[in-house]
């Protein structure tokens, strides 16, 4: 039996959102501690891994692990149907081929539940490992948004390089080039406007832009973007749900051929 | 072609080793294709006609047949524009082994050339159709000319020494290419790692090709690699003749039971009791005729090969004549445009807007490839997620492999 009430319903709405565009199909792993998905797009060229704990629920209970087979447009489109200020809670039996899902409204008395039918996903998770990172930036989500749907005017590759003066976007395309700085600003006065940039040593990779883009579909889940960057290997884009959970995206980088 | 029965065998013992996949999954792959498949696949499918007379092969001016080259020209550029990179491998000399094969294909080809004859005369289109199917051969010619194509696409040739699905297995297993690309089944008796299958996308908009593991399909069947030679020999191969009566599912039981040929054919066939079985003449030597099948085989049998058949057939699958990877060339080049063209549209008639518009895709794919998309499984492995893994197999199972998540611990992976 697996059991998790939301008060804030939004939340889900918002994971479900910012992953549909990636992710057809993939499953809800739910364990004692956390609901977490992982899935990588057709391509295997990116990676999304979302957590969302226990702790982020008003009322979760999960008897034994139990992965829920969903398809993501299919989830979303019951989700238009949950107003901003909703409770959702989550239902599945340990051997059920179904999700129930229970929106409750705040003001009125409305209840509304549905049943969304789920599939066996057959899908290789992968073994992510927790190495630091040279270079991580921590930047208003809303910021990171604008130059990636500016650049993408440019060009479809954008190389981010990190470095002492801050960090840059470039794109060089058909017609022209475009580059867009952001300086560190660690005592900005509102919280939320601050960038912090944490160098260990300069680092320059190239991404498609096309995936950077598809990752802002996060930015109303969380205030801050974190970069993190390591020479040749992915990088990892998190947007923090609160305290208690995180949507991560891993993109591998455009190589270099000699 | 290939191994009989096998795909089915697997998809119903081994269902794990086969998955559907889109084309883009595969992008930044090398792919050792199996020339010679391919160019069939296309002087069959690539073909003109109308409802009321039979399909027709393109041709150019002269009479020469292009199907072949349409299709390679443009299942490459496809390739190239997903990020793959296809190398082809062409057949060498036919194997001495595969004599009785070919000498077989020779004759459904006469029959096949009979019939034609007869149902043109009697206006019989569909007919006429299925018949001149049967008669398409892929000769010298079209394989000079797809290597003259790719030589001008920038695309990599292997010649083989000699069959193209050995080579391509062995490149896998070096590690120089991702996959074979072939229809073949025996590519897995090769052991290529990955085999992919149905890459015509016929559907453009749905493009999935089917991929085979040759580790998951031994694990699916619960044999070892000898064992599935083996079994494979027993399905029916091209090197050698299989026993009557033995099917895809007798065959399995079989190799279970005994372990290899030599056990079953002591042992296996002759305790059933019913006799009904009919091993090939040449699968017993001389010496050994007496003793083990005598009421199988019969005594005028004029073969006397010192070796049994099914002997050499393994033999053949373990040891095959291939290229070392440090042999092959395995470079994806410039296409050569204006060349390109000129054979294309000179010597071939080829459409010369259509040609136009395809160098561009093939360009713009190169340059592309200049700078690849890395892949996420280059830099993360894979792990076994214990729980939709079960799920998927038994669900009495969730509980063990769940307990098995918990000691083996979380996402991290030093």
């Amino acid at each position: 039996m697996f059991e998790a009430r939301l008060t804030n319903g939004v939340t889900m709405k918002q994971i479900i959102e910012s992953i549909k565009d990636l992710v057809k199909d993939c499953n809800l792993d739910c364990s004692e501690e956390e609901i977490s998905i992982q899935s990588m797009d057709s391509a295997h060229v990116s990676l999304v891994a979302v957590r969302l704990g226990a702790g982020a629920f008003d009322h979760y209970r999960c008897d034994r692990p139990n992965a829920l087979g969903i398809n993501t447009a299919n989830m979303s489109k019951i989700f238009k149907m949950l107003n901003n200020d909703d409770t959702v809670t989550f239902k599945a039996e340990d051997e059920g081929d179904a999700l129930t899902l229970l929106f409750e409204g705040q003001k009125n008395d409305t209840i509304a539940d549905f049943e969304l039918k789920l599939m066996d996903i057959d899908y290789e998770q992968l073994g992510i490992p927790d190495t630091p990172y040279k270079c991580s930036i921590k930047m208003p989500s809303r910021e990171f948004e604008r130059i990636v749907r500016d650049l993408q005017v440019l060009g479809d590759t954008c190389t981010i390089s990190c470095g002492k003066e801050g960090v840059r976007f470039s794109v060089t395309g058909n017609i022209g080039t475009g580059n867009i700085l952001t300086r560190a600003n660690a005592s900005a006065e509102k919280e939320k406007d601050q960038v912090i940039i944490d160098m260990e040593e300069p680092v320059e990779l190239n991404f498609a832009l096309r995936y950077l883009n598809f990752f802002t579909k996060a930015t109303s889940l969380s205030d801050h973007v974190m970069i993190s960057m390591s020479p040749e290997v992915p990088v990892v884009i998190e947007y923090p749900i609160q305290d208690y959970g995180y949507v991560k995206y891993y993109l591998a980088p455009k190589i270099e051929e000699e | 072609m290939g191994i009989k029965g096998l795909a089915k065998l697997l998809s119903d013992e081994a269902p794990d080793c086969i998955r559907e996949e889109e084309l883009k999954s595969l992008h930044g792959r090398k792919i050792a294709i199996d020339a010679s498949m391919a160019i069939y696949q296309f002087l069959i499918a690539v073909r003109s006609g109308g409802p009321n007379h039979a399909a027709t092969m393109l041709t150019n001016a002269d009479g020469e047949t292009t199907s072949h080259i349409q299709g390679m020209f443009n299942r490459t550029i496809r390739f190239l524009t997903e990020g793959i990179k296809p190398a082809y491998v062409f057949d060498g000399k036919p194997p001495q082994i595969k004599s009785g094969e070919l000498q077989k294909r020779r004759e459904k080809r006469e029959k096949a050339q009979a019939e034609l004859k007869k149902a043109s005369e009697e206006g019989n289109v569909e007919e006429q159709d299925k018949h001149s199917k049967r008669l398409v051969r892929a000769g010298h010619k079209e394989n000079e000319d797809c290597k003259e194509l790719l030589r001008l696409m920038g695309v990599p040739v292997i010649l083989a020494p000699c069959e193209a699905e050995a080579q391509a297995a062995a490149l896998c297993v070096e590690g120089q290419v991702y996959a074979t690309g072939t229809e073949d089944m025996d590519a897995l008796t090769f052991k290529t790692p990955v085999l992919v299958r149905k890459m015509t996308f016929a559907n453009a908009s749905k493009a999935t090709v089917q991929t085979m593991k040759y580790a998951k399909a031994l694990e699916g069947l619960g044999l070892n690699h000898d064992q599935f030679v083996d079994l494979c020999i027993l399905l029916g191969c091209d090197y050698c003749d299989s026993i009557k009566g033995v099917g895809p599912k007798t065959a399995l039981k079989l190799i279970r039971e005994h372990g290899n040929i030599e056990t079953i054919l002591e042992k296996g066939l002759n305790t059933s009791g019913k006799k009904k079985y009919e091993v090939p003449a040449n699968w017993t030597p001389n010496k050994k005729k007496e003793d083990a099948t005598d009421d199988e085989d019969n005594d005028d049998s004029e073969d006397n090969t010192p070796i049994p058949a099914y002997v050499e057939a393994r033999k053949f699958f373990n040891h095959h004549e291939v290229l070392k990877g440090n042999e092959v060339e395995l470079k994806w080049k410039a296409p050569q445009s204006e060349e390109l063209k000129k054979f294309l549209v000179d010597t071939h008639c080829f459409n010369p807007e259509r040609v136009q518009a395809s160098i561009e895709k093939l360009e713009k794919a190169h340059k592309q490839n200049g700078k690849p998309q890395s892949r996420m499984d280059s830099f993360f492995t894979v792990k076994v997620n214990p729980v939709s893994a079960a799920k998927r197999k038994k669900k009495i199972e969730t509980e063990k492999a769940s307990k098995k998540k918990k000691t083996t611990g979380g996402r991290k992976k030093k």
